[in-house]
């Protein structure tokens, strides 16, 4: 199977959480399919959320990019000592007068950010539909785009290196070098010895038709090995390390 | 005039004895690393205050008014997002269209610049910029953060406190030197979706950009407040692309690096220079700006022409 291999990182990145509003905004640690899409999306030019009546349609049943993109198949893997990232939440003041309805009008704002994240990313054609797939292995493999991709936020530019079509194969080993969907017993993990890690995050996996709520699942990045009953499915190994895609 | 090509670039803000950009407990902000950076909103506000100077309407940017509150009295307050409106463009109520909004919008340089939200009397506009300016990072090794006592010229008010007799202190938190770099882009094809959707709008203008590219190069220096009166412009670099090219640069300071030679300050630009090489047939000219006072380049292969920043 043909798939397309880059690296993805940035200074900073912040891929904020829907589920609290309040006083802090926290990030997932993980860059997690959505984003990825919509990341993508704007590599290709096409439109992401937005207001669809100002541009004279009916509200679409999901935002262009995800409309094209979601039949794509992607694999991930943090490049960071056990798949966490140094975060730290940052502060600043919108002071405009706009921001906040309380006395005075100041909107205080505290996000957190990942700090220097790094990605391999993997990408599967499956059911995509050949000429945008040949448009974005072109674009990418020649660090072409049309709108400028970024990392959760407009001022955190995506860099993408490393570009490459690698070749993988079909493999069913106990041991997943990238992040996968995992439902399970986690106490079903064993192995690892000593340096046994676990990382578990609960992050989006797709939209909701219609509404662009998100879709959640759980990622776990793990070096213990997984028991043969419960190994997901779309695995692919490149000869030397094993990567699951979703 | 449409402006059509992309540009992409560098902006050196140098602080000397000043603190560009401070997190709320007063110091510079950092990462967990203790990398001092600043954010976009810093380098952007002296160039929303520039243009506002000169006359420009800026609409997202503090003005106040002076209202009548039953218990407080007369006190003046911020406008909020609908009276900064109504004040720079007329009236604005449920029945206007987006189409008049949109075009006023755009009718704000800071909003052709940077883009804007706006949520407002059944209104859901977003635009996202055609100017993007990431966070700038301290690029100088040798920065020390000083903390200075400063006596305010009035007694503490608190009857139990210990000072009550005499007048409180207080502290000054600046930056020896430091110099941030920013890299930002200008991707006139964020508009193209608003074209025909806002009244008399025809896309990302090169009026609008010569005054960002006006702002970019002297805004820091001419704002001087308390804490930015020691910040000024160092070095502004533009890379203009050609027409039709779509190449994506990511982070260009990351090719760069600052250091002191003798008593000047030295941008090596030769790594990003290495980058660009590979990149010529897509570039249509470089232009640096630099002040030849204090500012050295190295500036390896790069072709460029070589103006003052002033």
């Amino acid at each position: 199977m043909k798939s397309l291999r880059f690296t993805l990182s940035g200074s900073a990145a912040c891929f904020r959480q829907p589920d609290v509003n309040t006083l802090v905004y926290f990030t997932y640690n993980n860059i997690h399919k959505v984003a990825l899409l919509g990341l993508l999306g704007a590599v290709l030019g096409l439109s992401g959320y937005r207001n669809a009546k100002l541009h004279g349609q009916e509200d679409p049943i999901f935002p262009e990019f995800y409309e094209v993109l979601s039949s794509l198949q992607i694999s991930v893997v943090p490049n960071t000592k056990n798949g966490y990232f140094t975060k730290k939440i940052q502060y600043f003041n919108n002071s405009v007068g706009y921001a906040s309805r309380e006395k005075g009008g100041n909107l205080q704002v505290r996000e957190q950010w990942l700090e220097n994240p790094s990605w391999t990313i993997f990408l599967k054609q499956n059911n995509l539909d050949d000429i945008v797939w040949d448009k974005l292995c072109s674009s990418l493999l020649e660090g072409r785009c049309v709108y400028l991709p970024y990392l959760g936020r407009n001022d955190f530019p995506a860099q993408i290196e490393d570009m490459h079509m690698v070749e993988l194969f079909p493999s069913r080993q106990s041991r997943i070098d990238s992040l996968f969907l995992y439902d399970g017993d986690l106490n079903a993990l064993g192995g690892g010895g000593p340096a046994q890690y676990l990382f578990v995050e609960t992050a989006p996996t797709g939209l909701v038709p219609k509404y662009n709520f998100y879709e959640f699942g759980r990622y776990i990045f793990t070096n213990c090995t997984v028991p043969e009953a419960v190994l997901p499915p779309l695995l692919y190994a490149d000869g030397e390390l094993q990567y699951c895609f979703y | 005039m449409q402006k059509t090509n992309r540009v992409y670039g560098i902006l050196a803000v140098g602080a000397y004895m000043a603190n560009f950009n401070a997190d709320l407990s007063g110091y510079p902000k950092t990462t967990t690393d203790s990398h001092i950076f600043g954010s976009d909103k810093a380098l952007k506000y002296p160039m929303k205050r520039m243009w506002l100077m000169q006359g420009d309407p800026i609409l997202y940017i503090k003005s106040m008014q002076s209202m009548k509150n039953k218990e407080e009295g007369e006190k003046i307050q911020p406008r909020d997002l609908n009276e900064r409106y109504t004040e720079l463009f007329g009236n604005l109520d449920e029945k206007t269209s987006s189409k008049e909004v949109l075009g006023k919008l755009f009718s704000a340089i800071d909003v052709m610049n940077f883009g804007a939200t706006f949520a407002e009397k059944k209104q859901n506009i977003s635009i996202t910029g055609a100017v993007q300016i990431n966070q700038g990072r301290n690029l100088f090794e040798d920065t020390h953060v000083l903390t200075q006592e400063i006596l305010s010229p009035f007694r503490n008010s608190n009857e139990k406190s210990e000072g009550k007799l005499a007048s409180t202190m207080g502290t000054k938190i600046v930056t020896d030197e430091a110099h941030y770099v920013y890299s930002f882009s200008v991707n006139p094809a964020n508009y193209n979706d608003f074209i025909g959707l806002a009244d008399g709008f025809e896309g990302y203008t090169v009026e609008a950009y010569e005054k960002f590219k006006w702002a970019a190069r002297v805004a820091t220096t001419a704002f001087n407040t308390n804490s930015k009166s020691g910040c000024e412009n160092e070095l502004a670099l533009f890379i203009e692309m050609k027409e039709d090219s779509q190449l994506y640069l990511a982070n260009l300071d990351r090719y760069v690096t600052v250091r002191k030679k003798e008593d000047r300050i030295l941008f090596d630009l030769s790594k990003l220079a290495n980058f660009l090489a590979p990149r010529q047939e897509e570039i249509q000219f470089v232009e640096l700006y630099c002040n030849p006072v204090t500012v050295d380049v190295e500036y390896g292969s790069l072709n460029c022409s070589v103006y003052s920043i002033y």
